[in-house]
């Protein structure tokens, strides 16, 4: 994003709309205006799209103008962008919200939704989405439709493909995985490590059927490792048609 | 696509806050999806929802969207919309529920919410748990009402220094805390923010202040 310094007049309106803090006034030449932090900058145009700058002087590059990484940068801050890359939107894929009519998540099966970077602008460098990556590459398969594992990683090492985009700052990337309900403790307690060496939070997910007496399959996998669940969940009720069936 | 997962708050702060979804399966069963998506919008919206909203088209509170929202998301609607609705009582979910059901649309549905609660009122077939925040937590908003009300986007657009600054604007008396929470909601992109919950925490944020 840039911030035309020649239209700027410095009335801040728009610097606390920045989810990362990457706007800041700046004084150069006897007067002030604010500056965009490129670094810092995940191309999430909340500045553009809802601040409003009173002056014009907010000026995005479209996608297709942006250099490869300030690409990246948008596709993975953005909620609807399809990537050019995949052809798909958003920064995961549909994982479990359609598994009533896709069936990609079965019994015996544990999926990980580890978001990192998330929640309120922590934000995420590669190297770290690696090192998680890395860690539990042996132990799962990653979803191959996912952002992360398409453009980022390579789904059998987890290592990042361009060790240039090692430093690069995202707003979140959600790491997508699955594997068997005998092998999901020892990921989970691989996540829970790795999670203290990272410069981020994870928020993370599990997805797991649902068995008959209404127990999520996973509940077994978290008495193993001694974590509880939030009492919140997403809920797929199976409506969805052709309906994958109950077992 | 886990944005509607990691909301916080206490059991009975989430007693007010439920998320429906519905959305089409690609390659399965979204050519053609347009009307029942839509349909699935119509019956959401009968039942109160304090926000709604498409994740590929914006929500109520988008600028131009504020006047006949049901018919501008209907009109730019496609198969591959994803409709949400936000409410604040599962009772108004459970109507909602069995009215799709009885539709008998075939796309899937999903409900974000408490789990225990959610699944008095239907079978649940998946679910994404929620496990929390793992990490350097200490790089988290000081207030737990930041916290709260930012993860209500769970894209990660209502950002926590807005949040500080509209409380702000609130205990000077420049704003409301309805008009706070309208702010905020319009940052959200696709209509899952809840903007009743965010004023009862913006109230509670201005007593700290």
């Amino acid at each position: 994003m840039y911030i035309n310094p020649d239209r700027c007049v410095a009335c801040t309106h728009c610097v606390p709309y920045c989810p990362t803090g990457a706007i800041q006034i700046v004084s150069e030449g006897g007067r002030n205006y604010a500056k965009v932090d490129d670094d810092r900058c995940v191309e999430c145009w909340i500045c553009y799209r809802v601040a409003r700058c009173p002056k014009d002087a907010i000026e995005p590059t479209p996608p297709e103008k942006m250099p490869f990484v300030r690409r990246l940068k948008f596709f993975f801050a953005s909620a609807t962008a399809v990537w050019p890359e995949t052809g798909m939107a958003g920064r995961g894929t549909e994982e479990m919200k359609t598994n009533d009519v896709t069936g990609r998540f079965r019994f015996g099966e544990i999926g990980f939704a580890l978001d990192m970077g998330r929640p309120t602008g922590v934000g995420v460098r590669v190297s770290d989405v690696e090192k998680v990556c890395k860690a539990i590459a042996p132990y799962v398969t990653f979803e191959i439709e996912n952002p992360v594992t398409k453009l980022l990683i390579d789904p059998k090492t987890g290592e990042v493909r361009n060790p240039e985009l090692r430093n690069v700052y995202l707003l979140s990337a959600v790491v997508e995985a699955k594997t068997s309900k005998e092998l999901a403790p020892k990921v989970l307690e691989i996540v829970r490590d790795v999670s203290k060496e990272v410069n981020t939070v994870i928020s993370v997910g599990l997805v797991s059927r649902v068995k008959p007496d209404g127990e999520p399959e996973a509940y077994e996998v978290l008495r193993q490792v001694g974590i509880e669940a939030k009492p919140n969940m997403k809920v797929n009720i199976g409506l969805g048609k052709p309906f994958v069936g109950w077992e | 696509m886990t944005h509607t997962l990691h909301r916080q708050g206490t059991y009975e702060e989430l007693k007010e806050d439920f998320v429906v979804l519905v959305m089409s399966a690609k390659g399965f069963n979204d050519p053609g999806a347009a009307p029942k998506l839509g349909e699935a919008l119509k019956i959401i919206s009968k039942y109160g929802p304090v926000n709604i909203g498409d994740m590929t088209q914006g929500s109520m509170y988008r600028a131009g969207f504020r006047i006949k929202p049901v018919e501008r998301l209907l009109k730019g609607g496609h198969d591959r919309s994803i409709y949400h609705g936000v409410f604040t009582d599962l009772e108004a979910v459970k109507k909602v529920v069995d009215e799709l059901k009885a539709a008998d649309l075939g796309m899937s549905v999903v409900i974000s919410g408490l789990y225990d609660e959610v699944k008095n009122i239907i079978r649940p077939h998946t679910v994404n748990l929620f496990l929390g925040i793992w990490g350097k937590t200490e790089l988290l908003p000081k207030h737990e009402e930041v916290l709260k009300i930012c993860t209500m986007c769970g894209h990660q657009f209502v950002s926590r220094n807005l949040v500080m600054k509209l409380a702000q604007d609130v205990k000077r008396g420049r704003i409301s805390p309805e008009e706070a929470a309208e702010v905020m909601a319009s940052c959200c992109s696709c209509g899952i923010f809840n903007p009743v919950r965010a004023v009862k925490l913006v109230k509670q944020l201005v007593q700290k202040l």
